[in-house]
């Protein structure tokens, strides 16, 4: 039996924001514009998305002059991915 | 990147593109630090051997400050130009770094209080850092140059001995007043410019082709 895809994690761009986030301690906005090459306003409705399941928290202050918003990953993120990973793998071992 | 969804081989493809991508971009210019410190290290030291050798007024001295007030300046413009991630390795660098800073300041004090060589306690305690910067990045060069200069460093206690040891005018002790800040400048290109460059050749060229794939 298969394990089910966390339908939140299984698509392009919420995944690779959860990678980039599980690979550093914190980024913020720009980081992961330049790094996923997604619009501004996409991002920002995926990471409100991934904010309300509990995955990442959000902080929003200044650097300098300049807003700035700052995502790290959960504890609670970090084992739904892992327990995504997981699953893609049963797929993956399976099929082969 | 829209917001589709991916075939299982396509999302562990990108998990695995994402995180290597993030450590390439993240480690670019991490020799940076280095080169800031060591360039102004250098040319503060060479400065205040001129003002040595051509016996000027002793006042040249404060110029020694300038290292702190151009080493943060620096470090500020570089981290305000740079997109903001952190990972735990900027985390453990940065706080080696802190601490080594912190020592450093408190044992100064003690050599100006009590008497010293302040070349050698600079070159040791930066050798000290030098060192576990390299092992925390795993890379050999940076923490071999730290080595290096850590034994470099005995150069100081011995010229003092030598220096006690003869006559204040001879030769060695004439020019050890100015040598000991030109051999401290040498040391530092050798403790920290170097690897400097070496990791921004190799970390800089990896962060490009991630940019270019991207």
């Amino acid at each position: 039996m298969f394990k089910e895809l966390n339908p939140l994690l299984h698509s392009e761009l919420r995944l690779a924001i959860m990678s980039v986030l599980l690979s550093v301690e914190s980024a913020d906005f720009v980081f992961l514009r330049e790094q996923t090459g997604a619009t501004a306003g996409n991002l920002s409705v995926q990471l409100d998305k991934l904010q309300k399941a509990g995955y990442i928290t959000i902080e929003k202050g200044f650097k300098g002059k300049m807003p700035r918003t700052t995502c790290c990953i959960t504890d609670e993120g970090i084992a739904a991915f892992e327990e995504y990973v997981a699953a893609l793998r049963s797929y993956l071992g399976k099929r082969v | 990147m829209e917001n589709t969804n991916l075939t299982e081989a396509q999302s562990l493809e990108l998990i695995t593109s994402m995180i290597q991508d993030s450590r390439a971009r993240l480690a670019r210019n991490a020799g940076t630090p280095f080169l800031i410190w060591g360039y102004t290290t250098i040319a503060v030291s060479l400065f205040n051997a001129l003002a040595l050798y051509m016996d000027w007024n002793h006042n040249w001295a404060w110029s020694w400050f300038l290292i702190p007030v151009i080493g943060w300046l620096g470090m500020m413009l570089l981290y305000k130009s740079e997109p903001s991630a952190r990972n735990y390795i900027d985390r453990i660098v940065s706080m080696i770094w802190v601490v080594i800073g912190l020592s450093f300041a408190w044992l100064l004090v003690g050599v100006v209080v009590f008497g010293g060589s302040i070349s050698y306690l600079t070159v040791v305690v930066m050798g000290i850092g030098t060192v576990l910067t390299g092992c925390v990045l795993k890379h050999r060069i940076t923490a071999i140059c730290g080595w290096g200069a850590m034994c470099a460093s005995l150069i100081f206690p011995v010229a003092i001995y030598i220096n006690a040891k003869s006559d204040s005018m001879e030769p060695f002790s004439e020019i050890w007043i100015w040598g000991e800040l030109v051999v401290f400048a040498v040391i530092f290109l050798f403790m920290m410019v170097v690897p400097g460059h070496i990791l921004n050749r190799k970390y800089n060229r990896k962060a490009d082709n991630v940019c270019s794939k991207s």
